[in-house]
């Protein structure tokens, strides 16, 4: 299992906190909500397209801890594959509740206040970048995208996913695989879009 | 591998949107607003669970206090009830009732059981439960054993037999009267058809006082063939021997009417 969230040195353990957070203690709480907000929020953000509803989501996430700590086993998984798999479950019932389409307009402002020392343009270039490889993600299914998200953006084992998913390690490898493919031909398909409205731009608009 | 990004290297464009990507994931954060929530809601699911667990731990006691109560009330109605039996069967107390009825007192007479019955009102009685019939036939009251004996009062084994005989044959039998048979062959004697013969095996069902009062329908020719009674000794009736000289002659065939004239 995963021991990224390990105790370290004097600092209290996961299920050490939940359960100071259980019995009231509300700066345990806190202390737990800082330390595991920030993967919360953008696995639900991956997962949903919306930044709205990755907050709603993390609120959510640490409500639930808060209130059926009887459901977590640390005998059976660490306390980060269960925190992984609460916002997997409320990120599939929430994008199964709107079925709609994943807002990637608001997506496009990254959450980090802008450089005014970085050049503009590039900034601009890479949000587009980014932007694109967002859509070609949330276009995916969410059984290829959410493993996407766990092991290339949140740098899970293959084991820890598996636990997530809750799917054997082999199904785990063939999902990246062919979840890997799809992103890679989806992002073919923007970049040709891309060049297509950049010479359509550049027939329109002759400098 | 894990985090190996799933771009080639050789698609520079592909893999410079990856790296946009990957930097402006890792660059974001909820809001610092969404603590102050999240910690609003947690102080709210926090209080209404311990509202949640308060009422039901309140709940439970409230059960366990009624119960204890109700084991009290009974006991005490029990312990305060009068020698015999209630003369208002109500619901409430049934159960003290069933109580006082089925403990066996020992300086309760028969008399004042059988009177304590006698005082209960007509109307549907209070039907007893499996526990209070458990303790009713194991611990039956005297007062009801001696005016309804279910056993032999001598060697008090087997249950008193009722009195009566049993029956040879069905009520529902079809009834056949002997009738004699007119001499209608020189040939053959003046047979007279016997009376019923009675068999010594033959249970004596026309000399039973029991039953010499029924129905004369109910007796018929059937009676030729006895139940077999083994206690009596006696060796089974043999079967009737039916000879052709006894037998009743044929009648004569009636004569065909003449022929009409063609």
């Amino acid at each position: 299992m995963s021991t990224l969230f390990a105790t370290r040195g004097a600092e209290p353990g996961d299920v050490t906190l939940l359960g100071d957070a259980t019995r009231g203690d509300l700066d345990a709480f806190a202390t737990l909500y800082r330390r595991h907000q920030q993967r919360v929020f953008r696995f639900a953000r991956a997962m949903t397209g919306s930044n709205d509803a990755a907050e709603d989501i993390t609120q959510e996430v640490f409500v639930v801890l808060l209130t059926d700590t009887g459901r977590f086993d640390p005998a059976r998984a660490a306390f980060t594959t269960y925190v992984y798999g609460i916002v997997r479950n409320l990120s599939r019932h929430r994008v199964r509740r709107e079925r709609t389409g994943p807002p990637v307009e608001d997506l496009m402002r990254d959450g980090r206040d802008i450089d005014v020392d970085e050049d503009p343009s590039r900034l601009v270039e890479g949000a587009e970048l980014a932007g694109a490889v967002r859509r070609a993600l949330l276009s995916l299914p969410s059984r290829y995208r959410e493993l996407i998200v766990l092991c290339d953006l949140h740098d899970l084992s293959y084991e820890d996913a598996a636990a997530v998913v809750g799917a054997s390690v082999g199904a785990v490898r063939s999902r990246l695989h062919k979840g890997r493919q799809l992103l890679r031909l989806r992002l073919a398909r923007v970049r040709e879009a891309h060049q297509m409205s950049g010479e359509y731009r550049q027939v329109r608009c002759p400098a | 591998m894990p985090g190996m990004t799933p771009i080639r290297p050789d698609d520079a464009h592909s893999a410079r949107a990856w790296a946009a990507f990957v930097a402006a994931d890792h660059a974001a954060s909820a809001p610092p607003s969404l603590e102050a929530r999240v910690l609003l809601a947690a102080q709210a699911a926090l209080a209404q669970k311990q509202r949640a667990e308060g009422e039901q731990a309140r709940r439970r006691w409230f059960a366990s206090f009624s119960a204890i109560a109700a084991t009290v009330l009974a006991a005490a109605a029990w312990s305060l009830a009068p020698r015999s039996v209630g003369p208002a069967p109500s619901p409430t107390s049934a159960s003290s009732r069933a109580v006082s009825t089925t403990a066996a007192r020992p300086d309760t007479g028969p008399g004042a059981a059988v009177e304590a019955i006698a005082d209960e009102p007509a109307g549907r009685p209070v039907p007893m439960t499996n526990i209070e019939a458990g303790r009713v036939l194991a611990m039956p009251p005297h007062a009801l054993l001696a005016s309804r004996p279910l056993f032999h009062p001598e060697d008090g084994t087997g249950p008193i037999r009722a009195p009566g005989w049993l029956r040879a044959k069905a009520f529902g039998a079809p009834v056949v009267e002997p009738v004699a048979i007119a001499r209608s062959h020189p040939a053959t004697p003046n047979v007279v058809s016997p009376a019923p013969v009675t068999t010594a095996g033959a249970p004596p069902l026309a000399t039973s006082p029991a039953l010499a009062g029924t129905a004369p329908e109910a007796w018929s020719s059937r009676g030729l063939k006895p139940v077999f009674d083994p206690e009596t000794g006696d060796i089974a009736p043999p079967a009737p021997v039916h000879r052709l000289d006894q037998a009743m002659p044929a009648t004569t065939p009636r004569e065909d009417p003449p022929a009409p004239p063609k």
